[in-house]
This record gives C-alpha cells, sequence and structure tokens, in this order.
C-alpha cells in the first residue's frame, strides 16, 4: 500500500503519539508523565467522612486502617498507600504555637514564607513537601521533607493520600523547590489546595536558601 | 547562478540533512530520556493550556526524533522536511514570545538543563536558540529544495 503524500504529515504524528504512549507506559516513575496533567475536578476533602477528631489529633492517622474508609477511588489498602511514612505528631503545646504563628489561610490559596519563617516550622514539625524532582530530592532535601514532584507520574494519589492521613487539613503544611523563578512549589500548592488544605505555605526561596543558612540536609529517597 | 546549481548538488543535500537530522536526533534524546523534565520547561513557556503541556512533552521528541530518520532514511522525505520547518517556525515564535515578554525560559531545547542560571543568561541562551532554529529552518528548507522523485 502507498501512502499518499498528504498523509505522511498525520502518518509521522500518529507514530510519534504511538511511541509516546508505548515509551510512557514503560517509563519508570520517575520518568514517567501523566498524560493528563489537569486536576481531576473533584473535591477530594469532600469526599471524607467526618475526619478523626482526637484529642491530639496526629498529623498522619498511625495505620491506614484506622482512617475513616474514604470514598471514590482512593483504596488505603492498597500497596502505594506504603510510600507515605508516618511523621511523629506534633505535641499539643507545639501545634498550638504552629497554629498561632501560623493561621489557616482565609484570604489566599497559599502564602509566602522565607527562610527563617521555614526553619521556625521546621523546628515545630510541620510537614515539609518538596516539589523538585526525585533525582535533585535524592541529592538533598530538608530532612523530614517528603517528595512531591510536581511533574512526575503519582503526584495526584501523593495529595490523595496526604488528605486521607492527616487529620488536621489547617495544620501548616509547607512546600519548596528551587527558589528563583521555580513554580513547581506552587502547582503542587495548587493540587493541595484543591485537595482541602487549607494552611499552604510557600517557602519561596526554597532549597537552595535552605542550604545557604545551613539547615541541615538529609540525602537519599527517604524523607 | 552557480550557487543554485551547487545548493542542490546531491552530495550537498546529503550532507545537510545529516547534519538536521542528527542536530534534530541529539535534541530529542535527552527529551525521550527526561518528559518530566521537557514538561516543565514547556509550562515555562506559558503558551499552553496545562492539559496540553503533557500530550506535547511526550509526543513532541518521538516526533523530532522520527522526522530525523525519515530526513535521512528517505522515508516520506519531504514531508519530514516540511515539518522540521513547521517545528523550528513553531520554537522560534515561542521563543520570540517570550522575548518579547522578558520572560526567561530554560530553552528546553537539548532538553532540562541541570545549571542554575542567571535572567541575564537565560535571555541571551534564548537569542542564541532563536539563531540555531533559524538555522535548523534553513537547512529544512534547503532539504526541500530537493527534486522530488516522481513515481514513474
Amino acid at each position: 500500500m502507498r501512502i499518499q503524500p498528504w498523509m505522511e504529515i498525520p502518518a509521522y504524528v500518529a507514530l510519534a503519539l504511538v511511541c509516546a504512549w508505548c515509551a510512557n507506559a514503560l517509563a519508570g516513575p520517575t520518568r514517567r508523565l501523566s498524560w493528563r496533567l489537569k486536576e481531576p475536578a473533584r473535591p477530594v476533602a469532600s469526599m471524607l467522612p467526618a475526619l478523626p477528631a482526637a484529642a491530639s489529633p496526629p498529623l498522619l492517622a498511625p495505620a491506614p486502617s484506622a482512617s475513616p474508609k474514604p470514598m471514590g477511588k482512593v483504596d488505603p489498602s492498597a500497596p502505594r498507600s506504603k510510600t507515605i511514612t508516618l511523621v511523629p505528631a506534633p505535641p499539643p503545646d507545639l501545634k498550638a504555637e504552629l497554629m498561632a504563628r501560623f493561621p489557616p489561610l482565609v484570604q489566599e490559596a497559599q502564602g509566602a514564607i522565607t527562610g527563617e519563617e521555614a526553619a521556625w516550622l521546621h523546628a515545630h514539625g510541620a510537614v515539609f513537601l518538596d516539589a523538585r524532582r526525585t533525582a535533585l530530592y535524592e541529592q538533598g532535601h530538608i530532612p523530614g521533607a517528603r517528595s512531591f514532584s510536581a511533574w512526575e507520574d503519582g503526584l495526584a494519589e501523593k495529595v490523595d493520600q496526604l488528605s486521607l492521613f492527616t487529620a488536621d487539613l489547617k495544620l501548616p503544611i509547607v512546600v519548596y523547590c528551587s527558589g528563583g523563578d521555580c513554580h513547581d512549589s506552587y502547582l503542587v500548592a495548587q493540587k493541595l489546595w484543591l485537595a482541602g488544605f487549607r494552611n499552604l505555605r510557600i517557602y519561596t526561596d526554597g532549597f537552595p536558601d535552605w542550604e545557604a543558612r545551613k539547615g541541615p540536609v538529609a540525602t537519599g529517597g527517604k524523607p | 547562478m552557480k550557487v543554485r546549481v551547487w545548493l542542490v548538488h546531491p552530495l550537498v543535500l546529503r550532507v545537510s540533512r545529516i547534519v538536521l537530522a542528527a542536530v534534530m536526533l541529539m535534541a530529542a534524546v535527552p527529551k525521550l530520556m527526561d518528559p518530566p523534565g521537557f514538561a516543565q520547561a514547556v509550562f515555562a513557556y506559558g503558551l499552553l493550556p496545562m492539559a496540553l503541556v503533557a500530550p506535547l512533552a511526550l509526543t513532541l521528541p518521538w516526533l523530532e526524533a522520527l522526522t530525523a530518520l525519515g530526513l535521512v532514511l528517505g522515508v516520506a522525505r519531504r514531508s519530514a522536511a516540511t515539518m522540521i520547518l513547521f517545528l523550528m517556525l513553531i520554537f522560534i515564535g515561542s521563543l520570540g514570545f517570550n522575548l518579547v515578554k522578558g520572560n526567561p525560559v530554560d530553552c528546553g531545547c537539548f532538553g532540562a538543563s541541570q545549571v542554575q542560571k542567571t535572567k541575564e543568561q537565560r535571555l541571551f541562551d534564548m537569542k542564541l536558540a532563536m539563531l540555531r532554529d533559524v538555522g535548523l529552518a534553513l537547512l529544512a528548507l534547503h532539504a526541500l529544495l530537493a527534486p522530488s522523485r516522481k513515481p514513474q
């Protein structure tokens, strides 16, 4: 069969699409890109039944089975839920301090913080999320920060899990990337906001500033 | 007149096609190896809605690689050259748009840059990238000059 000249360009595009689909399906998790980067139009937080209201709610519920059974697609018993590791719950006095200095945001989706404020939040046990690429995260990250790469596949699942296992969506969460004109932390914060988090703080100067301030640095794939 | 004869010389056409295809492949491979990094670069251009960033970042490098192969192997050669010309015009337009806006983007042409650059460095690199794309567009035009082989 001979391809007509006018069909050649569409054929190139179609072949490129097929190759892209196959290559992406075979790629490893840090090299895979989600075809649909647009947020799913479902408010994750509102799908949840009442959040566990303990006297001193831990930042993350101790075990998936202890959290309320979620509706929708997210299944806490699925193996991927193991990607969320537990963080020590802040004691009530620290939590009160956190909430006093960084109350939930009402007017805007996220607020910018300085390096000094980030260090204070780190010392007071706030959750830190690293929006950079996994390779950079492994080279060095703020101790305790979880890898929430804005561009790699699986971010939506990580956000879903964090919202499922976070007892209080109003506790401050710090998102950072590489500083400068890096937008990745805003992209992650936007997704978290849609998932119901209401106290998102962007460490705008990001990891280069943290290193310049001689903050502690952890390496490897674990928080 | 001599230049015209020289331009359509089969050997000159072949060398020009090989150079163009080599540059296209060199540009495609790092992007194929790291689609999330390229998506990040595409997003920074601020020209596409979020829903189109990933499909473009995944497909464009393959389109570059396939047209480069088509060009050297002689598979739908004129269409491959036309596609490359079209891509170059889009790249020049996207870089020009951001240069006019004064938005220093990381080109992303040869994959994501690993080095942190200053705003001035990036703007300068964008101008260089535009010049390079103009050169590649001329090479693609040159490939189109080749007499098409009509089926006998």
